[in-house]
C-alpha cells in the first residue's frame, strides 16, 4: 500500500537518509528500528510531507505523494504521531482531539470518531475536560495518538512512543498499539525500544546511518543470531 | 427559585455583570463628558477596536504582525480617495477600503508567513514602511501634505455629524461587533486552530491542518476590520495624511495596546487601549510640544514590563488570581468537608 523507494533527504546540505525503500501492506505493522541520528524521525517526517526529500518516491496505492503538502498527505490518509508527543498544552484533552479531526465539519461524524478513539483509551475520557499540558506522560502519549486517530488515518505512524515513559506505562502502551492494529489500521512504527517493537511488528526494518540494514519479520529478528547480539544485547 | 438561579449563576460569572453595566455607562458617556474628553474616549474605543482586530493574528495566530496599521491606513485612503476622484459615498468607500484591505493582507501574508517569529514582525514592520513611502510620494492621493474630505450635510447616509456624538456610537457598534467576533473566535473550532498554530506550528502541520490557508484567514479578518476603523477615522477627523495612517509608531501602538491587555484574551485589547490612549493622550496635554516623544518612553518601558512581568497581560494576570482564589477556596471547602467527616 505504502511504498518508499530510494528516499533521500537531507538537512541544509547534510544528508540523512541515503536512498531508503521500505513498503508497507494493508494492514501490517512494521517497524523501523535503529539508535539515535538513524534517521528514523527524519523517514517519517518525509513521508508526512514536514520535510522535502531530494530524490526518491513516496507512493501510496500506486499514486506519488512525496510532492504534496503536509495537509493534503493527512487527506490521503496518513497521519504522523510526532515524537514527544506536542500536545497542545493549554488546550483541554477533548479539544486536542478535535484538533485531529480537521478535515471533517460535520459533527455527528466527529462525535462517532471520539466515542470510537475513547473506547480504545477510556483513560483519557474520563478527563476530557482537562488541560493536556496537566497530564502525566503516559497519558498525554494517549492523547496524541488519539489525536492522530482521530482523522481516521488508513496509516498512523508512531514516532517512538515509549519516549520517557515509565516502564509500567510502556507495557501498556504497545497493548495499545495492539488494539489499535486489530481495528484494521496499518501502523508504521518507528522505536529503539527492539525488544517491544519486533514482539509487535508483522515485519521489521533496521536503519543504520541513513541506510537500511536489514530486514525481516518480526520473529526472524527475534531469533536472528546477528540481530540479537548487535541491537539487542542478549 | 429559577430567579435565584439565575442570580447565583451570574454571581459566579462576574464578568458578564461587570461588561454589561459598562456597556450601560458607555451607552450614556456622551451625557457625562463632552468636547475633548469625548474624543479621548473615541481614540479610546477605536483603537481597542483596532487592538481587538490585531488580537486575532498577533494573540490568536501569533503571528506578531506589526503593520497592522496598514490597514487602517487603507481604509481611510479608500474613503478619502474614493470621495475625491469619483465623488463616491463615504459608505461605499468603506467598503472599498475593506476590499482592497483584503487583498493586501492576502498579499502581505503569503510572502510573509514563511517567515518565522521575529522575521514575520520585521517583514510587516517593512512593508508598512514601503506602504507610507507610497503614500507619501503619491501625488494623486495627497502625497505628502494629505487630503481633506469634502464637508458634506449632516445625515447618516453622508457618514458626517456636527457633532461627535453619532461619531462616538458609530464607533462603539464597531467594538461590540469586533468584539463579537472575538467572542466568537474563542468558542470556535476557527479559534483552536488558530491557537493550535500558535502554540506548535509543527504539531499542527502534522496534523493536517493547513497553516497558511489558516494565517492567511486571521490576517484578512485582521486587515479588513482595521479597515473598517481607518474609513471610521478619516470621516470623523475630515483628514488623512501618510503619517497619521501608516507610521510605525500606530502599529506598534496597536500591538502594544493588545499585549499590554492581553493577549489572545476577549476584553484585553480594550482594558489596554484604556490606558495606553489616555497615557499618550494625558501626556501630549499636559506636556505639549516639549514632552512630544514621551509617551514613546513609556511605551517602551510598558513593553519591557509586561514582557518581564506578565507575559498573559492584565487581563491574563486577573485571570490567573481568580483561578488562585477559586483552587484555594475549593481547597479550603475541602478540608472543611474532611474535617467535619
Amino acid at each position: 500500500m505504502l511504498e518508499i523507494k530510494d528516499l533521500v533527504v537531507s538537512y541544509g546540505g547534510v544528508p540523512a537518509l541515503f536512498g531508503v525503500s521500505i513498503n508497507v501492506n494493508d494492514g501490517e505493522v512494521v517497524s523501523v528500528v535503529g539508535s539515535n541520528g538513524a534517521g528514523k524521525s527524519t523517514l517519517l517526517k518525509a513521508i508526512s510531507g514536514l520535510m522535502k526529500p531530494e530524490g526518491g518516491e513516496v507512493v501510496l496505492d500506486g499514486k506519488s505523494i512525496h510532492n504534496l503538502k503536509a495537509h493534503e498527505i493527512v487527506k490521503q490518509g496518513i497521519v504522523m504521531v510526532p515524537e514527544g508527543r506536542h500536545l497542545f498544552g493549554q488546550m483541554s484533552i477533548v479539544q486536542n482531539l478535535m484538533m485531529g479531526a480537521y478535515q471533517v465539519t460535520d459533527k455527528k461524524v466527529n462525535a462517532d470518531r471520539l466515542e470510537k478513539v475513547y473506547s480504545i483509551f477510556p483513560r483519557i475520557k474520563e478527563r476530557e475536560k482537562q488541560l493536556a499540558g496537566t497530564l502525566s506522560g503516559g497519558e498525554q502519549q494517549m492523547v496524541a495518538i488519539a489525536r492522530g486517530l482521530m482523522s481516521e488515518p488508513r496509516i498512523l505512524m508512531l514516532d517512538e512512543p515509549s519516549l520517557g515513559l515509565a516502564p509500567i506505562m510502556v507495557k501498556e502502551m504497545f497493548r495499545m498499539i495492539k488494539d489499535i492494529k486489530q481495528t484494521g489500521v496499518t501502523i508504521l512504527l518507528v522505536e529503539q525500544r527492539l525488544k517491544d517493537a519486533l514482539i509487535l511488528s508483522d515485519r521489521a526494518y533496521v536503519l543504520q546511518t541513513g541506510k537500511i540494514v536489514m530486514e525481516g519479520k518480526g520473529e526472524e529478528f527475534m531469533n536472528s543470531p546477528e540481530v540479537r547480539q548487535a541491537y539487542l544485547g542478549l | 427559585m429559577t430567579d435565584n438561579n439565575l442570580i447565583k449563576k451570574l454571581w459566579q460569572r462576574p464578568s458578564i455583570i461587570i461588561v454589561t453595566l459598562l456597556f450601560l455607562f458607555l451607552l450614556v458617556v456622551p451625557k457625562i463628558v463632552t468636547g475633548y474628553y469625548l474624543h479621548a474616549v473615541i481614540l479610546i474605543i477605536m483603537y481597542a477596536t483596532l487592538g481587538t482586530a490585531w488580537n486575532w493574528i498577533g494573540g490568536f495566530a501569533g503571528q506578531m504582525s506589526l503593520g497592522n496599521a496598514v490597514y487602517f491606513g487603507l481604509g481611510a485612503y479608500a474613503t478619502a480617495c474614493s470621495q475625491l476622484w469619483w465623488g463616491w459615498n463615504p459608505w461605499l468607500g468603506l467598503l472599498l477600503g475593506i476590499v482592497l484591505s483584503g487583498i493586501v493582507a492576502f498579499l502581505i501574508g503569503l510572502p510573509c508567513f514563511r517567515l518565522k517569529g521575529h522575521y514575520f514582525a520585521i517583514a510587516t514592520m517593512a512593508v508598512g514602511e514601503i506602504v507610507n513611502i507610497i503614500f507619501t510620494n503619491w501625488d494623486a492621493a495627497g502625497g505628502a501634505s494629505g487630503l481633506y474630505l469634502t464637508i458634506t450635510e449632516s445625515s447618516l447616509l453622508n457618514f458626517q455629524f456636527a457633532s461627535k456624538v453619532p461619531y462616538f456610537y458609530i464607533v462603539l457598534v464597531l467594538l461590540v461587533l469586533a468584539t463579537a467576533i472575538t467572542i466568537w473566535l474563542k468558542n470556535s473550532r476557527s479559534g483552536y486552530y488558530f491557537r493550535a498554530i500558535k502554540e506548535d506550528p509543527e504539531a499542527a502541520k502534522a496534523l493536517g491542518i493547513n497553516l497558511v490557508n489558516r494565517k492567511l484567514m486571521a490576517i484578512i479578518l485582521s486587515g479588513t476590520v482595521s479597515s473598517v476603523a481607518g474609513s471610521f477615522w478619516i470621516n470623523y477627523m475630515l483628514f488623512i495624511d501618510p503619517p497619521s495612517a501608516f507610521l510605525i509608531m500606530t502599529s506598534v501602538q496597536i500591538a502594544l495596546i493588545a499585549v499590554m491587555g492581553g493577549m489572545g484574551t476577549v476584553w484585553g485589547p480594550i482594558v489596554g487601549a484604556s490606558i495606553i490612549i489616555p497615557l499618550s493622550e494625558g501626556s501630549r496635554m499636559f506636556l505639549g510640544g516639549t514632552g512630544s516623544g514621551i509617551d514613546l518612553v513609556i511605551y517602551g518601558l510598558l513593553i519591557m514590563l509586561v514582557a518581564i512581568y506578565q507575559p498573559g497581560g492584565i487581563v491574563g494576570a486577573v485571570n490567573n488570581y481568580t483561578k488562585k482564589r477559586q483552587s484555594k477556596k475549593k481547597a479550603t471547602l475541602k478540608a472543611v468537608q474532611e474535617v467535619s467527616e
